[in-house]
């Protein structure tokens, strides 16, 4: 506890003590146990001369004199100090040079002084016996050639002198030269694919070394887990790697596009297919009950890190307030090519160490870093189309027309005579429209260059590169989403290799004005018989009988959005040991990211005459996202009894800061205005600021016997600006464990075939505090609303509650246990990992619904439920054949997720009364017992909770008696690889098993989910409604209009109580093909080059599934992720 | 590598820092604090104000346009025929009303919200130390007053509704529903609390003193209390409230002209809402003119006068001219709502949204003083129709049998009150037939009204629906009989 204690007057040259006494009162953080033991530091101030008295005293009492007189602290380790001698010391004013040399005189000990800082360390004796040796051997210098089996040069591999700092890697043609090394040294041959090998030199000079090509990753690979790395075989803890090979192959432009399928227990679905375009991430399910709601943060969100820099994750447009606006992800401005790995992180294990920010999981970004070595230049071309991969199958012309005069017909006395029939009386009923193809059928191109330069000497390594895509749309527009990149890393080890410094700094700039109109729900919906969307003379066509009634989605698109992204990110990782294996390391970053969007309307997105919704306006948004951290962290390893023991202590200070400021002018009196809201009649303007501050205490202990029994201990302490005074702080923590049961002597005798098992569990416990800040604090605040700019009433400012505060609102926590098995067989061929994991969410930070009688709609606030969620994640790689030419290999992901509430106190006299059912998952749907459709009258009938069919008129809501679950029973991916000597060639399938929606509501249910009006519908709906009397289906009869509607089905019934809309969504997508030829070396050699690839590469290439809609992942009326195939050539030189 | 050195110590030492303070942050830049909000007279004005702007500047307001309290009764009763295809407007307009109308949610939402409001304001006004004694009253009496404002539709809107008083949502959130005396009983007593604590001047947003009738005064209260009253069938105090307005002298006169009646300088005017900010005209003035045929696809300006009420005109009526708008399309005229003239071509202000005038007072006096017995003579119940009917260019009525100075009253009512905040639709629903006490005039005149309109009616439709959502979320909601 000295840390704690000590450390204060060095903290306060001229700070308020009062604070700091108490927050250092506060600090009662059980991390800094762990470093107590083996490490002290002491400090205090203010003398530069020592007076002092001893007799016989321990040194670390004279320490503690001195540093108390002078304010010079001491580091050291407490080991040390149990072979010293007792001091006795008698100084008047006396320099503390002086002092410390009568201190250590005779003391196994030496020391440093650094500033104020004395560094205390073991004396180097040099042994008489060792000194008196002969003069060791001169140095040799030493160059070989390296190659893989099959006789091919192997570049990039690392050669190190074993016991030494000195190593070198091979060049592309796989020469490496070491200089002035011992001629009796041991080299170290190693890299990411190879198996390590070692050999002695015996005083040769040249030499030629085969390696074997390494079969499987699980053993050599190192896993990033944020705050330290592991090797995967060594981890306590459940992490999905994609690497940049992976993420290469796929023509994507945001790195989360990746992901999908990619890895056991991630969830990631693209929102829209709209260049830019949001994801959706979830890791190991849905953990919180609220949703992503302006207010509530983004509760289910994992946290998003660039190397140790926390993203924004969440869409850069959040607070536009018009209409259609997609969201946006920041993550678009990152070029996947500059990603080295994609970590991302599942158990408490891996996550404890994040606090609060882990809960919903971790996904970490690693940038490339520049390789020692020849300079290398490399250059990546590709080009390529995008389109719908899948049509909806909807009605054509003939059938829509059928459709329509059946249900006329069944109206009986038509309704509104001349409102629901127009279609058949004043539309052009031989002139169909296939709105597919008109609206979203077009070809989108997409053009990708990237450049970049890498090499440096072991010591400056540093790599640049600069990229550039573009994208096109499906859409009839010629709207483009461009982006540039540029990255530079640049990392420095000082020649006595204590000193490791590495920055980074990427930027990303993009340009998006891509449409903000979707027109997917009308190329869905629009009846195929309609009017042309053009005059002759090129300008809109209206349905001049009924104004205001119909949409020309051409038209639309004359709402133009331009959004512009940048995001910098800068960040420095310092790293100096101070003695042997006690390095300090300091992390500082900076991430902002800038979004400014225009959303521009002018008078031709209206239908002329339809006065009153006439409103030309300017809608620009602004927003800033700015973000620093820094992270001091202290880690020391030792040899403590039958293992080693690292340890890690460290602090997180983050603050987020988001400002955001939106202008929106209207009522410009012509369209050339609208470019300046200056000149707009009316203007409202509006900011946001937001602050968000973080501040935590975090360590690590991890202690591993021999390689075979490891235990790594994680714990947090977090403090959060988003909770009230005295609910700030929480305490998390998690222990991992891992038994390597293949490095038993009766596993190494016995089961031969097993060469790598181990088992391994965790349990811990994260929080979370994703939720809107300022949620404990009753503020008040202006609204503007449209017709009351700006806010005042009778010449003063009103002002307005802004929430219903909750100044008791407090950390969630989810409770994470993790138990896995992982095994590597027959040289690690075949190697398997199966993961068991239960995730339990309580004390929920909840959007409570509230009745409008409270005066708001909900209030966030911890709820008593929790909420669980199981799974089962199983991977599979194989190497299935292994010839020196030919190889296939195979891997496999499967997620079994489950997802429950476990309880939830007082369920039925909550507002959650009807949304929830203990027992079943957050999704379940409760549904209306449906009786089927009537065989005389087309019309549904229902039962009621008593199981008797009643008139549907009198359900209530607590009649629904029957349960839906739409969600994912499993989800997951194969992955097969071949290669025949240069040719590569990866086929990746993504397999959803799901229950959803079977059509769109919105798009295909104008009121209340029926069909039959008029609005297209699909094919499967048409053909299995009800026609005429004696049909046996469980799809109504077609209806015309509201009240025939409202007699087949009541308005109670929500389409999402009625069990008939949910389907069987399941899907398998070929959702990557990517083919490669890398040219033979010598052709390579002879253009002066050092590699040189050719590929092709497909995205989203088919997709097979019962789904009505057009995409069953994304179930919605946003455009489909886009099948992309391109083209393209990448050198090296 | 000494400098690197001392950098890892200050660095690594910093980590005790961990502390309290760096997470502690003050309000948002942008947003007022609650204690900054009610320590001053000028800020926590601007939280009653606030309900004004709401009532005058939203979209979903209860006061005026397609969302409003006067045009969603207008057509549930007889007064509007709608060429709307907006299925909720429909629904209510044809009687047939379920219980998941959002435009029946909206105007409930809107109501509590604002008496959300009004109840913060009493409570920021009670712990706050910082106002004057003069604000201190005036914004209890607004906040009291405001309260029994809403109240007073919501019970006769929905019947039995939940009677929340202060802003604790957790109490509120699982209220019951009163029953439609306690809410009543609530009414009187704001309102009388209101009479006590407001003054007979008029304020500006700013609490200076102006001629401008925004935010209710003293006679406000008695207004809304006089027509309670009359509600209640509490006659005598129904008459004594009215009185005190129409004697109060030259400060409230019925305008001899019918076109300055809605203007900002209406003498008539009890309590008028102002259109917010900078914009000149009322919502009602957009939402009723014409300028062609009526829309079909909007509810906004798809309304008519029903062939009944545009008939009910006396043929010499002046109000006809004055507050009917009429346009010719072709071959066709319609006639519409035409109180208010300012639409959104106006330049200036010059009408503000009329909530109390004088006039209803004359027609509360009228049926209180009939109901009592007072028919003809001096202090009577024609005596006070009589001062509307020669306002309006009609002649004195001779009527002298109960029966028919009754129906006389309620025609006044409907011809002087149309599509103004409901009256038609209440006056329906509260008035026993004149013929047989065991029948309300609703169930005389709305089976004719609701066939016109295509629909039918039956006795449950006179309350509307309590709010679908409302029910799923407050476990102890019942709901009106007829929509189970």
């Amino acid at each position: 506890m000295h840390l704690k204690a000590l450390c204060k007057p060095l903290l306060l040259p001229n700070a308020n003590r009062g604070i700091l006494t108490k927050t250092l009162l506060i600090m009662k953080f059980t991390a800094i146990l762990l470093l107590a033991a083996a490490l002290q530091v002491s400090a205090k101030s203010y003398s530069q001369q020592i007076t002092l008295s001893v007799k016989d005293v321990p040194l670390e009492q004279v320490f503690k004199a001195i540093q108390s007189q002078t304010g010079y602290s001491f580091v050291y380790n407490n080991r040390l100090m149990k072979g010293t001698k007792n001091v006795s010391l008698q100084v008047d004013k006396t320099s503390i040079e002086e002092v410390l040399q009568i201190c250590f005189k005779s003391q196994p000990l030496t020391y440093t002084v650094i500033d104020k800082t004395i560094v205390v360390k073991p004396r180097e004796v040099i042994k008489p016996d060792e000194a008196a040796v002969a003069p060791a051997p001169p140095p040799i210098d030493v160059s070989g050639k390296i190659v893989n089996e099959k006789g091919e040069p192997a570049a990039g591999v690392s050669v190190s002198v074993k016991g030494t700092n000195k190593a070198t890697a091979t060049d592309a043609g796989g020469n490496f030269l070491l200089s002035g090394i011992d001629s009796k040294a041991v080299l170290v041959i190693s890299g990411a694919n190879i198996e390590t090998l070692e050999t002695s030199i015996n005083g040769r000079t040249t030499l030629d070394v085969t390696v074997r090509q390494k079969l499987s990753e699980l053993t050599e690979v190192v896993v990033n887990k944020g705050y330290y790395t592991e090797s995967k075989a060594l981890s306590t803890g459940s992490i999905g790697t994609v690497t940049a090979k992976t993420i290469q192959q796929q023509p994507v432009s945001n790195p989360l596009a990746a992901l999908v399928g990619r890895i056991a227990g991630l969830d990631v679905t693209q929102q829209s297919g709209v260049a830019g375009a949001n994801f959706t991430i979830r890791i190991r399910g849905t953990n919180s009950v609220r949703g992503n709601l302006a207010n509530s943060g983004n509760a289910n969100d994992p946290l998003v890190l660039v190397d140790g820099i926390p993203f924004l994750s969440s869409p850069t447009n959040v607070n536009t307030t018009g209409n259609g606006i997609r969201s946006l992800s920041p993550l678009n401005a990152l070029d996947p090519s500059d990603i080295q790995s994609i970590e991302v992180l599942k158990d408490a294990d891996a996550t404890a160490i994040y606090g609060s920010r882990g809960s919903n999981g971790i996904i970490l970004i690693t940038t490339k870093r520049g390789r020692a070595g020849k300079t290398q230049f490399n250059m990546n071309l590709s080009s390529g189309i995008g389109g719908i991969a899948r049509k909806a199958d909807v009605l054509n012309g003939p059938e829509y027309l059928a459709m329509r005069h059946q249900a006329i017909k069944n109206a009986g006395t038509p309704y509104n005579a001349g409102i629901y029939d127009f279609d058949l009386n004043q539309f052009d009923t031989t002139t169909f429209y296939d709105w597919q193809k008109i609206l979203i059928g077009g070809t989108a191109r997409y053009n990708n260059a990237q450049l970049s330069l890498s090499g440096g000497t072991e010591n400056n390594r540093f790599t640049a590169s600069l990229g550039y895509l573009k994208q096109t749309s499906v859409y009839p527009t010629s709207a483009a989403d461009q982006r540039v990149n540029t990255q530079l890393a640049f990392d420095h080890t000082s020649s006595d290799k204590r000193f490791k410094a590495n920055l980074t700094m990427t930027m990303g700039v993009e340009n998006n004005n891509m449409p903000t109109e979707d027109l997917v729900d009308w190329a869905l919906t629009l009846p195929p018989v309609y009017f042309p969307l053009k005059n002759d003379n090129g300008s809109y066509k209206w349905f001049a009988p009924f104004p205001g009634l119909f949409v020309n989605p051409l038209a639309r698109l004359t709402r133009t959005s331009d959004s512009k992204t940048s995001v910098l990110t800068a960040n420095g990782v310092f790293g100096y040991d101070i003695i042997e294996s006690l390095t300090v390391k300091t992390l500082v970053g900076y991430n902002r990211t800038d979004y400014t969007g225009v959303t521009l309307v002018p008078s031709t997105y209206y239908e002329p005459g339809t006065v009153g919704t006439f409103i030309r306006s300017n809608n620009t948004l602004n927003t800033n996202n700015n973000t620093w951290n820094m992270e001091p962290q202290i880690s020391y390893t030792r040899i403590l009894g039958p293992g080693s023991i690292s340890a890690l202590l460290g602090a997180t200070f983050q603050q987020t800061v988001q400002n955001a400021y939106g202008i929106y002018a209207y009522n410009f009196s012509n369209d050339n205005l609208i470019g300046n809201p200056a000149n707009a009649p009316l203007v409202q303007a509006g900011t946001t600021n937001l602050v968000y501050k973080y501040n935590a205490l975090f360590g690590r202990l991890n202690y591993n016997i021999a390689d075979k029994y490891i235990l790594n201990l994680t714990a947090r302490r977090d403090g959060s600006s988003r909770f009230g005074p005295g609910k700030q702080f929480g305490n998390f923590g998690a222990a991992g464990a891992a038994w390597i049961f293949s490095e038993e002597k009766f596993v190494k005798q016995h089961l031969r075939f097993l060469n790598f098992g181990k088992l391994r569990a965790s349990y811990g416990v994260t929080g979370n505090d994703q939720i809107g800040d300022y949620n404990y604090l009753t503020t008040y605040y202006a609204t503007s609303l449209p017709y009351g700019t700006p806010p005042s009433y009778g010449g003063n400012g009103v002002l307005n509650p802004e929430r219903l505060a909750n100044p008791d609102l407090a950390w969630e926590t989810n409770k994470k246990l993790d138990l896995a098995l992982e095994l590597g067989l027959f040289k690690n061929r075949v190697s398997v990992s199966a993961t068991w994991f239960r995730n339990r969410t309580s004390n929920q930070l909840v959007n409570y619904p509230l009745p409008a009688i409270t005066g708001f709609s909900s209030i966030l606030l911890n709820s008593p439920a929790v909420v669980q969620n199981t799974g089962i994640e199983l991977e599979l790689s194989t190497v299935n054949i292994k010839t020196t030419a030919f190889s296939w290999s195979t891997s496999t992901n499967l997620t079994i997720p489950r997802n429950k509430l476990v309880s939830f106190d007082n369920l039925a006299s909550s507002p959650y009364a009807t949304a929830y059912v203990v027992g079943q998952p957050l999704t379940v749907q409760t549904v209306f017992d449906f009786a089927g459709v009537d065989p005389k009258t087309g019309a549904n009938t229902w039962r009621n909770a008593a199981g008797t069919i009643v008139p549907a008129k009198t359900l209530t809501l607590t009649d629904r008696a029957k349960y839906v679950n739409a969600g994912k029973e499993f989800y997951g991916g194969i992955n097969n690889n071949f290669t025949w000597k240069g040719l590569s060639l990866d086929i990746f399938l993504q397999f959803v098993k799901q229950v959803g929606r079977s059509t769109n509501v919105s798009a295909f249910q104008p009121f209340i989910g029926t069909w039959g009006w008029i609005v297209n519908e699909p094919t499967k709906l048409y053909e299995r409604s009800w026609k005429q009397s004696g049909d046996i289906t469980n799809y109504h009869a077609f209806v015309s209009d509201p009240l025939q509607s409202t007699a087949v089905t009541p308005s109670v019934i929500n389409s999402s109580y009625d069990p008939n809309y949910y389907a069987d969504n399941s899907f398998i997508r070929i959702k990557n093909i990517a083919l490669s030829y890398t040219l033979p070396q010598p052709w390579v050699q002879k253009a002066r080059m050092q590699n040189l690839r050719i590929y092709m590469q497909a995205q989203n290439l088919f997709t097979f599934s019962n789904y009505m809609g057009l995409d069953p992942e994304n179930q919605s009326t946003s455009l489909p992720p886009l099948r992309i195939i391109t083209a393209g050539i990448q050198a090296t030189f | 590598m000494k400098k690197y050195s001392i950098i890892y110590i200050i660095s690594l030492l910093t980590f005790a820092s961990s502390c309290k303070k760096f997470v502690e942050i003050g309000a948002p830049a942008t947003s007022v604090s609650a204690e900054n909000v009610f320590n001053n007279d000028i800020n926590a004005t601007s939280a009653v104000s606030y309900i004004y702007y709401d009532l005058m500047a939203n979209n979903f307001s209860v006061a005026q346009s397609s969302n409003s309290i006067g045009a969603l009764s207008a057509i549930a009763a007889d007064e509007l025929k709608t060429y709307t295809t907006g299925i909720y407007q429909l629904l209510i307009y044809r009687n047939q009303l379920l219980k998941d109308n959002t435009a029946v949610s909206n105007l409930w939402a809107s109501a509590y919200k604002n008496i959300y409001r009004a109840n913060t304001v009493l409570e920021g006004v009670a712990a706050s130390a910082g106002i004057s004694s003069a604000t201190r009253n005036q914004l209890n009496g607004e906040a009291k007053f405001l309260r029994a404002f809403f109240y007073s539709y919501l019970v006769n809107l929905y019947g039995k509704v939940p009677l929340v008083l202060s802003s604790d949502y957790k109490q509120n959130a699982t209220a019951a529903r009163a029953a439609v005396a306690d809410v009543y009983r609530q009414i009187v007593a704001d309102l009388k609390e209101a009479q006590g604590l407001l003054t007979d001047g008029y304020l500006s947003g700013a609490n200076t003193t102006t001629t401008s009738r925004i935010r209710p005064n003293k006679a406000a209260a008695t207004a809304l209390l006089a027509r309670v009253y009359l509600y209640l069938g509490d006659w005598a105090n129904a008459e004594a409230q009215a009185s005190t307005i129409i004697n109060a002298g030259p400060t409230y006169i019925l305008e001899p002209s019918l076109t300055n009646v809605f203007k900002t300088t209406s003498k008539e005017a009890i309590w008028q809402l102002q259109p917010a900010a900078t914009v000149p005209y009322t919502l009602d003035g957009v939402f009723y003119i014409l300028t062609t045929t009526p829309t079909s696809g909007f509810f906004d300006r798809s309304n008519v006068l029903s062939t009944d009420l545009f008939n009910a005109f006396e043929a010499a009526d002046n109000r006809k001219a004055a507050w009917v708008g009429s346009i010719t399309v072709g071959a066709n005229t319609y006639y519409f709502p035409g109180k208010y003239k300012s639409t959104t071509t106006a330049t200036s202000l010059t009408e503000n949204l009329m909530v109390l005038r004088l006039a209803e007072q004359f027609l509360i006096r009228a049926e209180a003083r009939a109901m009592q017995g007072k028919l003809t003579g001096a202090g009577s119940a024609v005596e006070d129709v009589n001062a509307i009917r020669l306002r309006a260019g009609l002649g004195v009525t001779t009527l002298t049998a109960p029966v028919d100075i009754m129906t006389a009253i309620e025609k006044e009512r409907r011809i002087e009150l149309f599509t103004e905040w409901g009256h038609r639709w209440f006056d329906l629903k509260r008035m026993k037939s004149f013929t047989n006490a065991s029948l309300t005039r609703a169930d005389e005149v709305m089976p004719a009204a609701a066939a016109a309109k295509g629909g039918a009616w039956a006795a449950y439709c006179a309350l509307w629906p309590i709010p679908l959502t409302e029910m799923a979320s407050d476990p102890n909601l019942d709901q009106n009989s007829g929509y189970n």
